[in-house]
């Protein structure tokens, strides 16, 4: 056995991967106790991305559907949530069952027609999609044309009213994990498997009956309920939400996180996440590269994927 | 996916990124107005500068940023507010409200004694609660959507003037070179679609009808169904609320389609780019402005003083962010002390003289004597309009 194959086995043992993963949640829980709301946010800000990469990671790097529209996904739950909120005066945690009811409609009537066809397809119609949505909530009167919605009310847990960046941090902490536990129970699951069928050989997968337009259609859903709800806790947690905060950038910007780390690896992902957030910000500081930390960020990614096309941490093929 | 398409996928995103990112994300500078010297015993009074200093709107907040630190240097050699010398620290909002929440979050935990700036009101419209939420001042030099002052929130004061005075000043324009039918054309941001709705609402009233309203993809490089669309509407005058990259390419291809009335241009695409991009399509343009410090009583000493420390010219906002800092200055003097509530209820009641106009606020905060200037493009420059 080769050092580094011996050091991958010990590293995918079970008892060193649940101790690492104990240590880390301490530490991340930890973390504002010795950090400044500058720290916090910027932490926050990965997190937020981890669920958004973790969402789309079940339709791209489990199904292997490739969606170029993941933001109009978070689009839908967060305007969804704003409006209720704003204009109906709902409590926000009764805004999520219809946040998740929007989001399954809206994916099945794009993904029934479309899922039929190979994934190629889908990239086009979900950029289409994702444009449609954000036009729309540019123009409509309710969801506040180019202005969007602004002072959307902070909601309240267990009587605590989450203002501060602190509360957040811990509301979206406990959201990754939530997430991470679901992705890694799907991952599991037959569903699960039958998905990395789909993805390594659609048709050997549905010459050996599994349902392939179906179970597609359920990935393509459940990431899109991800992305949901992941928006609407970005409506209260922001407080104002506009048409500029979900344009195809964004949509760009989750991708390259889930392809960055990894596609279909849970870890690979949030590490992703977590690299795509993080990184400009440690060179922000930096003389002269600070200026240009976003080209250097660009030329690393380039290397990254040419020197590892699976991404930083892959799914090692069993 | 084939691994092939993967990879070229990857690649493709990956220069999308550096492409878009180029404009993203934020940075942070803090300086001393340049050479404020020693501090001395006393505290030094920390302002926040919140403007975007990367992004497509960059060159604006580097000008107010600019402008904010001349302000400062003198008020320091004068012996500074209340015996303490200003320091300045600026966090970049990048015009995005995602960047502009880490902004507010980063000056928030630097302990800030005020916040100014604000360049992007959707940007602003962000930061906004978060100040609020700490019981901080924020001074807004240059957003002017309405929907800012709307929030209600009492620590914000805007003092630039809002959109609706801009459309006051087009109505005497429309008025003094005799057209009845104005067409208003925006580009679906948040400041072009308020200008214009505003627009639509206070035309009428002078008698000038709105021949029609019309929207121009942001980055749009054809027109021409706009154009025609204008041109069958028969107006006689052409309003663009837009910013000036997309405007030039709207005044051209208005020339170019036939169209011979006047066009005039809000105050987003008040600045001397529009006239090198348009070039000779540009000529007689008119822009209901923000007070350009040329024209302004007094100007020729900032714009001089503004060269001697930046060896740039001062832009479109200079004068606000300058008067920014007096303002505050003025009213931390009267309030006597940095207590939040007492300064802004020294805010409301100013009634300053600066560079920009008289400062003086109404009940919900905004700019009560319009600041709006005319301009005309004449011979390849900005001359003032007086009517």
């Amino acid at each position: 056995m080769k050092l580094r194959d011996r050091i991958s086995s010990w590293l995918e043992s079970k008892f060193i991967q649940a101790a690492a993963s104990a240590a880390l949640l301490a530490f991340m829980a930890l973390l504002p106790l010795f950090t400044d709301n500058y720290y916090q946010n910027i932490v926050w800000n990965a997190f937020f991305y981890m669920l958004l990469a973790l969402g789309l990671n079940i339709i791209v790097g489990y199904c292997g559907l490739c969606d170029l529209g993941y933001a109009s996904k978070f689009a839908i739950g967060a305007y969804t949530t704003g409006i209720l909120i704003k204009t109906y005066h709902w409590n926000f945690w009764a805004t999520l069952p219809v946040s998740i009811i929007i989001s399954i409609v809206s994916s099945v009537i794009i993904g029934l027609p479309t899922l039929k066809l190979r994934s190629d397809y889908l990239a086009i119609v979900t950029l289409g999609f994702a444009e449609i949505v954000r036009i729309t909530a540019r123009n409509l009167k309710i969801t506040g044309a180019a202005t969007g919605l602004i002072a959307i009310p902070r909601p309240t847990f267990f009587g605590i009213r989450l203002v501060k960046i602190t509360h957040w941090y811990y509301v979206f902490l406990i959201l990754v994990v939530i997430y991470i536990i679901i992705s890694f129970r799907i991952r599991n699951s037959r569903f699960g498997r039958a998905l990395a069928y789909i993805r390594e050989d659609e048709d050997a997968a549905e010459a050996m009956g599994v349902n392939t337009s179906l179970y597609k259609l359920y990935a393509y859903v459940l990431g899109a309920v991800l992305g949901g709800v992941t928006g609407s806790f970005y409506a209260v947690k922001m407080t104002s939400i506009s048409p500029g905060s979900f344009d195809f950038n964004q949509s760009v910007n989750v991708l390259l996180a889930v392809i960055l780390g990894g596609m279909g690896k849970v870890p690979g992902v949030v590490l992703g996440a977590a690299f795509f957030a993080l990184f400009p910000e440690f060179f922000r500081d930096i003389p002269v590269i600070g200026d240009m930390r976003m080209l250097f960020f660009g030329l690393l990614l380039i290397a990254v994927i040419i020197a590892k096309p699976q991404g930083l941490w892959p799914e090692r093929n069993k | 996916m084939h691994e092939k398409l993967k990879k070229t996928l990857a690649l493709l995103l990956a220069a999308l990124a550096i492409a878009s990112f180029a404009a993203g994300c934020g940075g942070t500078n803090s300086g001393g107005g340049g050479g404020s010297g020693g501090s001395g015993d006393e505290e030094e009074i920390l302002i926040g500068v919140m403007v975007p200093t990367s992004g497509s709107e960059a060159y604006y907040g580097t000008d107010m940023y600019q402008s904010y630190m001349l302000a400062v240097e003198e008020i320091n050699k004068a012996g500074g507010v209340l015996g303490r010398k200003l320091t300045l620290l600026q966090a970049d909002d990048g015009c995005d409200s995602n960047i502009a929440t880490s902004a507010a979050e980063l000056l928030i935990s630097k302990n800030v004694d005020f916040v100014v700036g604000g360049y992007c009101s959707g940007a602003t419209v962000a930061a906004m609660q978060l100040y609020f939420d700490e019981d901080l001042l924020l001074l807004i030099s240059a957003a002017n959507s309405t929907g800012i002052t709307q929030l209600g929130l009492d620590t914000c004061f805007m003092l630039n003037s809002p959109g609706s005075h801009a459309a006051v000043t087009l109505a005497d324009l429309c008025k003094s070179v005799g057209s009845s039918k104005v067409a208003l054309i925006h580009n679906g941001d948040e400041y072009p679609q308020n200008l214009s709705k505003l627009c639509e609402d206070e035309l009428p009233k002078h008698g000038i009808e709105i021949a029609t309203v019309q929207v121009v993809d942001k980055g749009a490089s054809d027109v021409s169904s706009v154009v025609t669309a204008i041109r069958n509407a028969e107006a006689d005058f052409v309003y663009w609320c837009g910013y000036h990259a997309d405007g030039s390419n709207v005044i051209k291809q208005l020339r170019q389609g036939g169209y011979e009335g006047d066009i005039a241009v809000g105050d987003g695409s008040a600045s001397v780019e529009l006239i090198t991009a348009c070039g000779d399509a540009g000529e007689g343009v008119y822009v209901t402005s923000p007070p350009f410090v040329r024209f302004a009583e007094g100007g020729d000493r900032f714009v001089a003083d503004f060269k001697a420390m930046h060896n740039l010219e001062p832009g479109a906002y200079a004068t606000l962010a300058y008067d920014t800092i007096y303002v505050l200055k003025e009213a931390i003097e009267k309030a006597g002390t940095l207590d939040t509530g007492a300064v802004k209820d020294a805010v409301q009641n100013i009634n300053y003289k600066g560079l920009s106009g008289t400062i003086k606020f109404t009940p919900d905060r905004e700019l009560e004597i319009s600041n709006f200037i005319i301009i005309q493009i004449v011979d390849g420059d900005f001359q003032l309009v007086t009517i």
